[in-house]
């Protein structure tokens, strides 16, 4: 594939676009592209547009079949996630060796960093209408659950990928502060346990979304929530995955600099209210001390041999005293 | 904790850990196995005692703001479990040789005070400059002259004598013109 032209802003509308499609300190949310291979299935096709419903507006969908075999050579798939800006995808292919399958690719840099297939189970598929019931708003921030150890296990694992790739595809934007009244939706992620007897079958992945409501408990300030089966209603099993380069994922692990300013320690307040800090001065060797030179002292000089003995004993000493007036000051 | 749902008794359940900046709550506890008849039961009641235990903690460990529309906010804490980034961290921008300079002597930029400007005896934001500006307004709109002479009248609102500083443009125009080279230039066109 062609690298990507490099635009260079002419205006202030295209600049924009530029910085924004750039590196930042905090990021934007992940726009996720929604792409189908040559063959597709119905039910892949319905899983995809619930999907797509759940995450717009942070959501492309292409309507192209595309001859792509993501774990084989995902250049294609950089490309387009390099061209729309979309750091996460989901590509459904259908094939008889591989039936109803849902990649789901994450992207650092526009590279690929690691990615998961996922098989939806036909049979136990529901989609979002056939639940006639009411539905949440579009956009609004879901809240989210796993349940099930595998998903915890301390050991980096299928599982312990799945819940990372599907965290960040469903949390929705970062928010600092959320209306009381926007905690509508719960989507429920759980993974039935290690069968050892039938260890040729990986256990599933469930997903569930529930609407919530809450009910008033007397004598209580928390309420009561109650759940209401939403759809769309998946199952999935758990395919192949490709774990991220160990370089890649520590550079992406990086966080900036923090704007906010380091406590400077070593600084303290006196009792009378001024600043004192401490200067830390290495270890000094007494031997290598250099002390002022009294000439006076020297052994060349002509002196009785005793007291020459003697003053050159203190003098090495480090400290002379000379009538109790003059001091040896030290200088480091 | 909820213990509701486990049917083996004897197993410990464990407490629910929680990320609130992602509205995250992790169950460690084993799903019960699940047969076709009780799956979506079984499903639903481990739900609702996830979204119990998530919707407890965020009532009772995030402050709740009642913002200016009469809307409660719940504060979110800055999320735990960390997700890597989408692009690498931004280079940091090398400083302009100007901005170098700035820095070194200490020249700040200057602040754009914007067109008003508060009035305490008004009590109100007046245009700093301008028609019902700052300046503009006083009693002193009213002088009297105190000589005849014209040239020596004080201006109303204490405001400065327009004009008279530096030479007139006619005289700056006149001095640059003896020294552009009105007459030597058919001298120079010859060379």
């Amino acid at each position: 594939m062609l690298p990507i032209r490099e635009i260079k802003p002419k205006n202030a509308r295209t600049k924009r676009f530029v910085d924004n499609k750039a590196p930042q300190q905090t990021e934007n949310p992940r726009t996720t592209l929604f792409l189908k291979y040559t063959t597709c299935s119905e039910v892949l096709h319905l899983v995809l547009n619930d999907i797509y419903a759940l995450k717009r507006p942070l959501a492309i969908k292409f309507s192209k079949k595309n001859n792509i075999h993501p774990f084989e050579d995902p250049s294609s798939l950089e490309f387009f996630s390099e061209k729309n800006d979309a750091s996460l995808m989901v590509f459904a292919s259908h094939s008889k060796k591989r039936p109803h399958c849902l990649n789901l690719v994450r992207f650092f840099g526009y590279k690929v960093l690691d990615m998961i297939e996922l098989s939806v189970i036909p049979e136990t598929m529901r989609t979002l209408s056939q639940f006639k019931n009411e539905k949440t708003a579009t956009g609004l921030k879901p809240l989210l659950s796993f349940s099930g150890s595998a998903f915890d296990s301390p050991t980096a694992n299928a599982y312990t990928l799945a819940k990372s790739v599907l965290l960040e595809l469903f949390k929705g934007p970062d928010v600092a502060e959320i209306d009381v009244e926007g905690l509508q939706y719960m989507l429920h992620f759980s993974v039935d346990e290690e069968d050892d007897s039938s260890s040729d079958s990986k256990p599933q992945i469930h997903l569930r979304s529930y609407l919530l409501k809450t009910k008033k408990v007397p004598n209580s300030n928390l309420p009561r929530v109650e759940v209401e089966e939403m759809g769309p209603r998946i199952d999935f099993r758990v395919g192949r995955i490709q774990e991220a380069d160990p370089d890649m994922m520590k550079e992406a692990m990086r966080k900036p600099k923090t704007s906010e300013a380091r406590t400077k320690k070593n600084i303290d307040t006196d009792v009378i209210g001024d600043k004192v800090g401490r200067i830390h001065l290495g270890k000094q060797d007494l031997k290598t001390l250099q002390t002022r030179k009294m000439k006076g002292l020297k052994r060349s000089r002509d002196v009785v041999d005793g007291d020459e003995t003697m003053e050159g004993a203190e003098e090495e000493g480090g400290e002379l005293e000379l009538g109790g007036e003059k001091r040896v000051r030290v200088e480091v | 904790m909820a213990a509701t749902m486990e049917d083996a008794p004897k197993v410990q359940a464990q407490p629910y850990t929680f990320d609130l900046g992602h509205l995250l709550v992790t169950d460690t506890n084993p799903l019960p196995t699940l047969t076709t008849t009780n799956k979506e039961a079984v499903l639903a009641a481990t739900a609702q005692a996830c979204a119990q235990g998530l919707i407890n903690q965020l009532l009772t460990a995030c402050p709740i703001i009642r913002s200016s529309d009469g809307d409660l906010q719940i504060k979110l804490p800055d999320p735990t479990f960390q997700l890597p980034r989408e692009k690498p961290v931004p280079k940091e921008k090398e400083k302009s040789k100007w901005e170098k300079f700035a820095a070194k002597k200490g020249i700040k930029a200057k602040r754009n005070e914007g067109k008003l400007v508060f009035d305490e005896a008004k009590g109100d934001w007046v245009p700093r400059y301008g028609y019902k500006g700052k300046k503009g307004d006083g009693d002193d709109w009213l002088v009297e002259v105190a000589d005849e002479k014209p040239e020596k009248q004080e201006r109303a609102g204490g405001k400065p004598e327009k004009g008279g500083r530096g030479a007139p443009a006619e005289a700056v125009k006149n001095r640059s013109g003896s020294r552009s080279g009105t007459g030597n230039v058919m001298k120079r066109k010859a060379r």
